[in-house]
């Protein structure tokens, strides 16, 4: 859990960074909820001490400090934080049982209450006021997909994040750092953030939504909404996903064709959210399907390598008659000619 | 489980046995209304909820489905009292289900007339109602094998539990949700809109039934006469 807070550490310096000290007032809010919520219902469900390395909270609180806009009211992450963990986390029988991911739980909840206050962004590098809301609102990249327009943003800028979004969701050079360093650490698996890029790189390629072509599609796609902040940081809570590493391919894929199903139809940023809370319902049911996929791939792979192994010498000779007959064919066109 | 909470004092020990907890004290009282509070009909028995969790985010839809809700199965209940219990269990559910379709149409003229619109608002969930579970059901499992007047007082309970449920969820839903009581908005009052989707219908019945099932376990006290167990709840003299 140690890891995960570094890293997040890490992304927080880049929206401090872009966008002012006033993101730090923003998680100093978030976390001040969290500790008191936490001391609160550990009380009610009876358990008198906190365990010694359980930073389960505090990264509950850093992921809604940075999926939330650099300019949000200052009561929005704390009414976040008590849902994400009063509704999701402890009813479920607090640290380790949650079905959802708390911080999921509580962006949605937050998503669907007041979708006018929460989606406004503004360009990184303005120097927001510390108290007031008061900002010159610029489009995401998601909204402008969905709106059917095409977001013009450099490939550095990219990289960088210099662009409108979440206060910590858009440096994908920071982020993409932290999900290798975490791999590297054995803290998540890579299974999960593989196989949501490669879901939503397919979708992305075949139905694309801008007019520059395949590789603007992918790019745009990829860094615009939570999805890769997500990637790396949400869709791993451990209680929530799937214990095999075959469940975890389908959980992956699901997760990505579920968030970009909610890309093309739904008006929210917070479209990865949702699926989310959706696949983690899931997870159980992804862990027999993997097993049960895996047995009968298994069982096909033997049938057709002892068909082959058996026919293996009229095979052959099939295939060099075919063969033959196709080159003989060529010579005789030719020599027409 | 008794054993283990005993303390070593041998007085306060004895002391303990005699004492008797409010739940024995008061258990023929308890067991006859059981069906208003300790067994709710959508908190501890978990029937008729998507009614709660769908259209009870208004008092006034709140009031109308209770009502119908109360109308119908009371009468269903009473009426299909006569069927005899020979014939075997999914036949008479059936029976049960057409006297209760039968009764429908002046329990939903009954129920526009004190509100207004309720079969709008509630849309699919009014006649819905005739095929709930303490029609289908309970009535053969439970109500249906006592005798006349105690099924009815069972019955009354059972049908008021389901009534003061859906109403105070539609209150509780309609406050937060739209800050309004009865149609009337209340000025200045802060909302939260999600409270009104089903999915907060889900939490909020939810946490209900956790505080019930919390103050069942207060209730029981101590030892063997836990009304958890099942055996306790279906044989008061036991």
């Amino acid at each position: 859990m140690s890891d995960v807070v570094i890293t997040l550490l890490a992304v927080l310096a880049v929206a401090v960074f872009y966008y002012g000290p006033r993101v730090l007032i923003t998680l100093a809010v978030s976390l001040a909820t969290a500790f008191i919520t936490e001391f609160i219902c550990l009380r009610l469900i009876g358990q008198k001490k906190h365990e010694k390395y359980d930073f389960s909270h505090i990264i509950t609180a850093l992921i809604i400090t940075l999926l939330l806009p650099p300019a949000v009211e200052f009561w929005m992450p704390a009414v976040s934080v008590i849902v994400a963990l009063c509704v999701a986390k402890f009813p479920f029988g607090g640290l380790g049982n949650n079905i959802f991911n708390p911080a999921a739980a509580g962006l949605a909840f937050v998503g669907l209450c007041w979708p006018e206050l929460i989606f406004k962004y503004c360009a990184p590098g303005t120097t927001l006021s510390l108290f007031s809301t008061q900002i010159v609102e610029k489009a995401s990249p998601l909204d402008t997909l969905a709106k059917e327009g095409t977001p013009r943003i450099d490939y550095m800028d990219a990289l960088l994040g210099n662009f409108p979004g979440a206060a910590g969701a858009t440096a994908v050079m920071v982020l993409a750092a932290c999900g290798i360093y975490l791999i590297l650490r054995r803290t998540i698996s890579i299974e999960i953030p593989l196989t949501i890029f490669a879901a939503s790189s397919f979708f992305a390629v075949v139905h694309q939504r801008v007019n520059t072509g395949y590789a603007d599609s992918l790019m745009y796609e990829t860094i615009a909404g939570t999805l890769i902040f997500g990637a790396v940081f949400m869709a791993n809570d451990p209680s929530t996903i799937p214990h095999t590493s075959k469940g975890r391919l389908i959980f992956g894929a699901l997760l990505g064709v579920f968030a970009m199903l909610f890309r093309y139809f739904g008006v929210n940023d917070f479209g990865f959210l949702y699926a989310l809370l959706i696949v983690n319902a899931l997870s159980d049911f992804c862990d027999r399907a993997g097993e049960k996929l895996a047995k009968y791939i298994k069982r096909y792979a033997e049938r057709l390598w002892g068909f082959i192994r058996r026919n293996i010498k009229t095979l052959l000779l099939k295939l060099k008659k075919v063969v033959g007959s196709y080159i003989a064919n060529i010579v005789r066109k030719g020599g027409e000619r | 489980m008794s054993r283990n909470r005993r303390s070593p004092d041998k007085n306060n020990n004895k002391k303990r046995k005699n004492r008797r907890s409010f739940y024995q004290r008061h258990k023929k009282f308890l067991t006859q209304i059981e069906g208003l509070f300790l067994s709710n009909t959508v908190l501890e028995r978990g029937l008729v909820v998507a009614t709660v969790i769908i259209r009870g985010n208004s008092l006034k839809n709140a009031v109308g489905l209770g009502l119908a809700f109360a109308l119908l199965s009371f009468f269903t209940v009473c009426v299909t009292y006569v069927v005899p219990t020979t014939i075997p269990n999914n036949f008479r559910a059936i029976i049960n289900t057409l006297v209760s379709a039968g009764l429908f149409i002046p329990v939903a003229m009954i129920t526009n007339l004190i509100i207004t619109d309720i079969s709008v608002s509630a849309g699919i969930f009014l006649p819905l109602l005739i095929t709930n579970s303490l029609i289908v059901g309970l009535s053969s499992s439970r109500f249906h094998k006592k005798r006349f007047v105690p099924m009815m007082v069972d019955l009354i309970n059972h049908v008021l539990g389901f009534a003061v449920v859906i109403c105070f969820v539609g209150f509780l839903r309609e406050l937060v949700g739209r800050g309004s009581v009865w149609g009337a908005v209340i000025p200045n009052f802060p909302t939260i809109p999600a409270v009104l989707l089903p999915f907060s219908g889900f939490i909020i019945v939810g946490l209900f039934a956790a505080v019930l099932k919390k103050i069942r376990f207060r209730l029981a006290g101590e030892g063997e006469e836990n009304p958890e167990n099942p055996e306790n709840l279906k044989n008061p003299e036991n």
